[in-house]
């Protein structure tokens, strides 16, 4: 690579970010999208908080136990802590529960409710808890009411056979079940089935996907739309004299990416803000929920090299897209056409996204072998989508990243080698939309032009 | 010795747009670019400004390689361009930013050119005491003859020592046509090496010494016009008579190239039958108002030269069609 190809990349980079900053449509995006972000965390905080103060304290005042089972169980520790200061549990023999019911409608106190225990012929305990029909008691209340005397219940039903604390929260550890396999080495290794995801995993990896189709999507279309600009108003006739084609589209493609920098900047930036203004009007309510769907727990699963990696990889990605979209760009002639000439690049992106969503969802399902989701963290038109979130919760390891980065790395150099056979030829074309196939032509032409110069400077020298 | 093109040639596919074309610019001054649309000018102009490859020849600034990027050259494209939806200062000083020109000295450019093309209200916005400034203007609010005064200037910003303009008059009102050809030549003045591409004549007497006229990428005539005209003698004739006088045309067996109110136009061997012609008119009292003995206009030069060459190709191309034609019989 000549270094003149490259000479202007800067004052290209500088014009197209300026412009591009200054264009109202981005202003208006970024601005609508921060002040989105500046409105929807605090309001979510406050709804947040008004759910936690009105879990303060409950507004049932007296809760009837009748109990079937014949465990023995004393209820009136069940509901203890500030939430349940002014609750008062009664417990009442079995046979009155039906009396009590029919009562419930007719008494007077409203903020009454009752709580049924049996024992099911089909193996299971039951508990049913009753409240009147004009009982003056929001269903959260009642819900994390039930939830509460439930957890009460399930430690007191093994306390009833001489269990102390320590043995309870031992029995209480959580139950983890693999089914692995022997090796030839007679190992005991993990079967290659992957397990299924959790929920919140699943959320992280779709979220991930989708911010890196926006970027690239972003900056694909940025430059696409500048090429298109310059050939369709004939622009690129001045510029050409004064920068090389590669210089255009490298200035270009810096600034699609330099302006993605700043939107998703000043999103990050307005999330902190919206967190910060939330911590001090609503307390810890973002962070709360974002402890409560485990979001913490799984960024902690981030370290410095695979963070490198993935950055590395969204990077060469977007790269990747970008010249593909200049490519699409400089096809088109004319601005009416421009839908028609960013088909083919449009169907990358919708291709290497998708397989990223359908992946996520096979994930979360749990029937994907580690092989596919390896093969596609390496494809090249995939890797860019899936490789980055997968390899940062550790669902690839860091040897597929580096091999999944390198085979993006290497099919964009060698898109790159391309595009500077064809960009020039490309950008003083004018007529209808080149296809693939008239690309691939000018491509072949070009390298045959520079075999016979070649030949001719051999012939001269001689 | 400064500018010099030798076999310039350029292919698209098996198609030569452009041939062998040769010429050199030896003093300051404007070179003429000629011909029809298609013959090649505008090809031959990206060649010679290294926008696109050429596939054999070369062009030579001061005797070295030319690299229009590493040399001071301003260039007036025949397709007009501006972004349409940036501000003109925003552009001009992008363009005088890759043409390295320093931004003061920029901005210092384009107040002058401003003032001297009458485009100072779309670059400068007036400020009203009391009221929001006017936005800055975009080029897609303004005239096509303003947006080509704007590029000239983006041409012109960096002080090229080659200024080459592609139809720089087309487009253009007789008033700012005015103004251009003052530009030109202020620049012509300045000793500045010009290359013009126009298909008004008149412009390219006006200014040019030289010429080449191109047809379908080849180079059908090239050098001094008045040498070129001399070449072809005084054979133009125009008469115009307040009395008919085609029996004294048929006389003397002249053809007539053209017939107006304003008089004839006839073709003489040379100026001793227009003399002749001209001595029968007096005798017989015609009462000769106009008589006007000149070499062929550049108009009627192009015409004949471009004319003739596809003619030939034409010729060339039915005795080829005929070959083919005999080649199937022959197969049958």
């Amino acid at each position: 690579m000549k270094r003149n190809e490259y000479a202007g990349w800067k004052e290209v980079f500088s014009f197209s970010f300026r412009q591009g900053i200054k264009q109202k449509s981005f202003k208006f995006s970024v601005a609508l999208m921060c002040i989105l972000i500046l409105v929807i965390v605090p309001v979510s905080a406050w709804l947040k908080q008004g759910d936690r103060d009105q879990m303060k304290a409950t507004e049932v005042s007296s809760l009837t136990v009748y109990d079937e089972t014949g465990l023995g169980i004393d209820y009136s520790h069940a509901l203890e802590g500030e939430r349940y200061e002014s609750l008062q549990v009664i417990q009442a023999a079995a046979e009155g529960f039906e009396a009590h019911v029919e009562a419930l409608e007719a008494n007077q106190d409203n903020h009454e409710m009752v709580v049924h225990i049996t024992y099911e012929e089909a193996g299971y305990f039951n508990l049913t808890f009753v409240k009147a029909a004009a009982a003056d008691l929001k269903d959260k209340d009642c819900d994390q009411l039930s939830q509460d005397f439930e957890s009460f219940f399930q430690d007191a039903r093994i306390r009833v056979v001489d269990v102390d604390q320590e043995q309870l929260d031992f029995i209480n550890q959580p139950v983890e079940t693999r089914v692995e396999h022997t090796t030839q080495e007679g190992e005991i290794a993990p079967r290659e089935e992957g397990e299924g995801i959790s929920m919140t995993e699943y959320y992280v990896l779709l979220g991930g996907i989708v911010v890196v189709v926006m970027i690239i999507n972003l900056s694909g279309g940025q430059i696409a739309l500048s090429i298109v600009t310059e050939k369709s108003t004939k622009v690129v006739e001045y510029l050409m004299i004064n920068v090389r084609p590669m210089a255009l589209i490298v200035g270009k493609i810096l600034a699609a990416l330099a302006m993605v920098v700043v939107q998703f900047a000043a999103y990050g930036i307005s999330y902190l803000l919206a967190v910060g203004i939330s911590g001090r009007l609503f307390g810890n309510a973002v962070e709360d929920q974002e402890q409560a769907m485990g979001v913490w727990e799984l960024l902690s699963r981030f370290n410095g090299g695979t963070l490198l990696i993935a950055v590395a990889m969204i990077l060469v990605g977007v790269l990747f897209f970008s010249i593909v979209a200049g490519l699409a760009g400089a096809s088109v002639s004319k601005m009416d056409e421009m839908a028609e000439g960013l088909k083919t690049y449009q169907m990358l992106v919708v291709a290497g996204s998708y397989v990223g969503i359908i992946l996520c969802i096979v994930q979360m399902m749990g029937n994907v072998s580690d092989v596919v989701i390896n093969i596609c963290c390496i494809f090249p038109l995939s890797a860019p989508f899936v490789m980055p979130v997968n390899l940062l919760m550790g669902k690839v390891g860091v040897v597929t990243g580096l091999i999944g980065l390198a085979a993006v790395a290497v099919c964009t150099a060698a898109l790159f080698s391309f595009t500077a056979r064809v960009y020039e030829s490309m950008i003083f074309y004018n007529g209808k939309v080149l296809k693939l196939k008239d690309i691939l032509q000018i491509a072949k032409n070009r390298r045959e032009t520079a075999l016979k110069n070649t030949k001719k400077e051999d012939a001269v020298h001689e | 010795m400064s500018l010099e093109v030798k076999n310039l040639t350029k292919k698209y596919g098996e198609k030569t747009v452009v041939d062998n074309l040769s010429f050199t610019l030896e003093k300051p001054g404007v070179y003429a670019l000629l011909g029809t649309n298609g013959a090649g000018k505008t090809t031959s102009i990206r060649m010679i400004l290294g926008m696109l490859a050429c596939d054999g020849g070369q062009v030579l600034w001061q005797g070295k390689p030319m690299d229009a990027m590493h040399m001071n050259v301003g260039y007036l494209a025949e397709e007009r361009g501006l972004y349409p939806k940036y501000e003109l200062m925003d552009q001009l000083l992008y363009f005088a930013k890759l043409k390295g020109v320093a931004r003061e000295t920029a901005k210092e450019r384009i107040a002058y050119w401003a003032g001297r093309l009458e485009v100072e209200e779309y670059l400068y916005p007036a400020k009203t005491k009391g009221k929001k400034a006017e936005k800055p203007k975009m080029a897609d609010q303004l005239s096509k003859g303003n947006q080509q005064k704007i590029q000239l200037m983006a041409a012109l910003l960096s002080e090229p020592e080659l200024l080459i303009l592609d139809e720089p008059l087309s487009g253009l009102d007789p008033v700012n046509t005015d103004l251009f050809k003052g530009i030109i030549r202020e620049e012509m003045d300045k000793g500045k090496y010009l290359i013009m591409s126009s298909h008004q004549m008149a412009t390219i007497e006006e200014f040019c010494e030289d010429i080449t006229i191109l047809n379908r990428g080849k180079a059908v005539l090239q050098g001094n016009l008045n040498q070129i005209k001399r070449g072809y003698g005084r054979v133009n004739m125009f008469v115009k008579c307040d009395r008919p006088f085609e029996d004294i045309i048929r006389k003397h067996g002249l053809p007539i190239l053209n017939d107006t109110p304003d008089g004839k136009q006839l073709k003489v061997a040379g100026e001793a039958q227009a003399l002749d012609f001209l001595q029968d008119l007096l005798k017989e009292q015609r009462q000769v108002v106009k008589f006007e003995l000149r070499e062929p206009s550049l108009h009627e030069i192009f015409i004949e030269k471009a004319g003739a060459a596809q003619e030939e190709e034409e010729s060339a191309a039915a005795d080829r069609q005929q070959a083919g034609n005999g080649g199937s019989h022959e197969e049958k």
